[in-house]
């Protein structure tokens, strides 16, 4: 799992699952939010160690993305995990940023990109059977992320911060 | 992070309150609520009343942007909200349908009495709960090749029905037919249907469900027995949706819609409020592709259907015929369709976008199923697992006054974190126990976010639905055994 020097508050918005992360750097940030949307589908902090090798088999996945600023570029990086998790059971564990941030916009289409490898663990169908049998191991599993309330801005003292709302 | 209401609300009567169309500009109707004023008092503690107010912003809406008495907040519209758009120049938005397009809700009669379902109410509720797929992190049981997924999408229920998955009466009770014949699949990306491919016929988390319920009172026993309805009677309700590939499709047009804002030269007051001219080329697009994903919601609640039949034809060593397992209706809560109202004394073609809503068509429609069309609409409306369900009627009224529209359910009262905190999962299935009601889940959070004590009651909303006239009731419902995504 990351190490992570990064404050995630989760808060209520619309009766869904929000959070707000705090950070000192837009890799950090993206990372945050991430790794609390990959714990809000499996709450690995709740599993206890080596849960990587109990459950699933490691695997890596790579995001690549441009959009038109940053915070449709954090709902599209959302929207990735989620999708990688529906169509893969692949829940990520940590994130490494090629590139990310703002562009010249005659660079292409979007003016914020982002490239990340990924690692994390693709869930075995033994792990979700144990899972479904003693209730769940999975937790909730978003149906998007939204632009309700999203925000990802550099703060007075050289931190970043960003809000996400996801629609559950 | 909740907003309290400080703008104007003016009473129209005793269950209609307007925000006017000068609260804020670039309000181009007004607005208004359908609840009582302590539905008032809470709809204002929330971002709802100014997401209502937002809708009313979008070009082309014709009459009010309405909310039905669960309202809530939401993303572009607050749940609970109906906006009608003119086709000829008025728009189509995604955040007024939502990421669960054709979300919704069907009811299955059987012939059993209370006395018969009480003994078997754990084994039963086990047997769904292994019988039907939550589709949480795994595929579901129906395996679907990319020609038959494109199929599903232009056909719904229909192909669903074709596959052996139940019957021709099922397609003559649900909305539509099951079917919105507009859908072109050409129209949904490659993504959408990745994610939609492995999911078809399984439940998804969040608050959907198969109930096991009673009749527990008979409130209309004229419309009661057209719709085949008495007291001790056992039901069974599926609330589910378009599973990924509807919220794929609601991620893919939300990029789209931001786009076309500058191209049609459209400013709206919330990015979730996205939208483009309804005869655009974005509009029509995303329009064949909603439909799409409408489509394989209600392919889905059929195959569902069919596992909640043959899963209580074991339990009961019978078939699905002779349990009398037919189907009284299936309702959508989140889609945009074509319809004609009165506006003006003058009938038109509206693009009426439901959100956390229900259609609740009136006696004599064309649209209402034949074996209820003298009486109306059959209206399904869940509450939560602790407290009751009703089966309301549609109303001449509702066409009068909400385009046709009404209620969706009881409306959420605490956010999920909320929730959570409040109660373990363990206390609620304890106290849910304690209520005669036995609760499996295949996610491990989902009991304790789903708890009564999250929403408000279903038993007030509807009793505004009632005296407001937009729906009538007919019979409520109590829990037995449910099982949660």
């Amino acid at each position: 799992m990351a190490d992570v020097k990064t404050i995630i508050e989760p808060f209520d918005e619309a009766g869904d699952a929000a959070f707000r992360v705090t950070a000192s750097s837009l890799p950090e940030v993206f990372t945050g939010c991430g790794l609390a949307l990959s714990n809000l589908i499996l709450p690995w902090a709740e599993l206890g160690g080596e849960w990587e090798h109990r459950l699933g088999m490691p695997a890596t996945r790579r995001i690549e993305l441009a959009a038109p600023d940053l915070e449709s570029l954090l709902v599209d990086f959302a929207n990735e995990i989620i999708f990688l998790f529906d169509c893969e059971a692949f829940v990520p564990c940590g994130f490494e940023f090629r590139e990310l941030g703002r562009t010249e916009p005659a660079e292409g289409a979007g003016a914020a990109c982002l490239d990340a490898e990924v690692a994390g663990i693709v869930l075995t169908e033994n792990a979700l059977l144990l899972a479904a049998d003693q209730c769940g191991i999975l937790g909730l599993v978003p149906k998007a992320a939204s632009y309700h309330m999203i925000e990802v801005a550099e703060l007075a003292d050289g931190k970043w911060t960003a809000r996400l709302v996801l629609d559950a | 992070m909740s907003s309290v209401w400080k703008g104007p609300l003016e009473r129209i009567d005793e269950f209609r309150w307007r925000i006017p169309k000068a609260y804020k500009q670039g309000m181009r109707a007004d607005a208004v609520v359908i609840t009582d004023s302590e539905g008032l008092e809470v709809a204002r503690d929330s971002e709802a009343l100014e997401q209502l107010a937002n809708s009313a912003c979008l070009p082309g809406i014709s009459g009010p942007a309405l909310a039905m008495p669960d309202i809530h907040s939401g993303y572009g519209f607050p749940i609970g909200g109906v906006g009608a758009m003119r086709l000829e120049d008025g728009v189509i938005t995604p955040g007024g349908i939502g990421f669960d397009i054709n979300c919704g809700v069907r009811l299955v009669r059987t012939n059993l009495e209370l006395g018969d379902a009480t003994p078997k109410i754990k084994s039963w509720i086990d047997r769904l709960y292994r019988d039907v797929p939550s589709g949480l992190g795994t595929r579901g049981p129906v395996q679907l090749s990319a020609n038959e997924v494109r199929q599903v999408l232009e056909h719904g229920a229909q192909w669903a029905v074709r596959s052996g998955y139940g019957n021709q009466a099922d397609l003559e009770c649900t909305e539509d037919g099951g079917r919105m014949e507009a859908a072109d699949s050409a129209a949904v990306s490659t993504r959408a249907m990745e994610r939609g491919m492995p999911q078809l016929g399984t439940m998804g988390s969040g608050n959907h469900f198969v109930e096991i319920q009673v009749v527990e009172e008979v409130i209309a026993p004229d419309v009661a027995k057209v719709f085949e309805l008495h007291q001790n009677q056992v039901v069974i309700m599926v609330h589910t949706g378009s599973r990924g590939l509807g919220h794929q499709v609601c991620t893919d047009y939300l990029v789209t819609m931001n786009a076309a804002l500058a191209k049609y030269g459209i400013t709206v007051p919330d990015r979730q409020l996205a939208c483009a001219p309804f005869e655009s080329s974005e509009g029509q697009r995303y329009f064949v592709a909603m439909a799409c994903a409408a489509n394989f919601a209600w392919a889905n609640r059929q195959c569902i259907t069919h596992w909640v039949r043959q899963a209580t034809a074991r339990e009961f060593g019978s078939t699905p015929e002779s349990l009398g397992m037919t189907l009284l209706y299936d309702v959508c809560h989140n889609i945009a369709k074509v319809e004609q109202h009165s506006v003006d004394g003058r009938l038109r073609k509206l693009c009426v976008h439901r959100k956390g809503a229900t259609r609740a068509f009136p006696p004599g429609h064309p649209d209402v199923p034949a074996a209820y069309r003298g009486v109306g609409q059959p209206v399904i409306v869940p509450g939560d697992m602790g407290r009751n369900s009703y089966v309301l009627v549609g109303t001449q009224k509702a066409m009068e006054v909400s385009f046709g529209s009404t209620c969706h359910g009881a409306g959420r009262l605490m956010s999920r974190n909320e929730a959570l905190k409040a109660q373990r999962p363990s206390e609620v299935r304890q106290s849910l126990a304690e209520a005669g009601v036995y609760a499996r889940s295949a996610s491990k959070s989902a009991l304790a976010e789903e708890a009564p004590e999250a929403y408000k009651d279903v038993n007030d909303i509807v009793d505004i639905t009632h005296k407001a006239g937009i729906s009538m009731k007919v019979v409520r419902l109590r829990p037995l055994g449910v099982v949660k995504g």
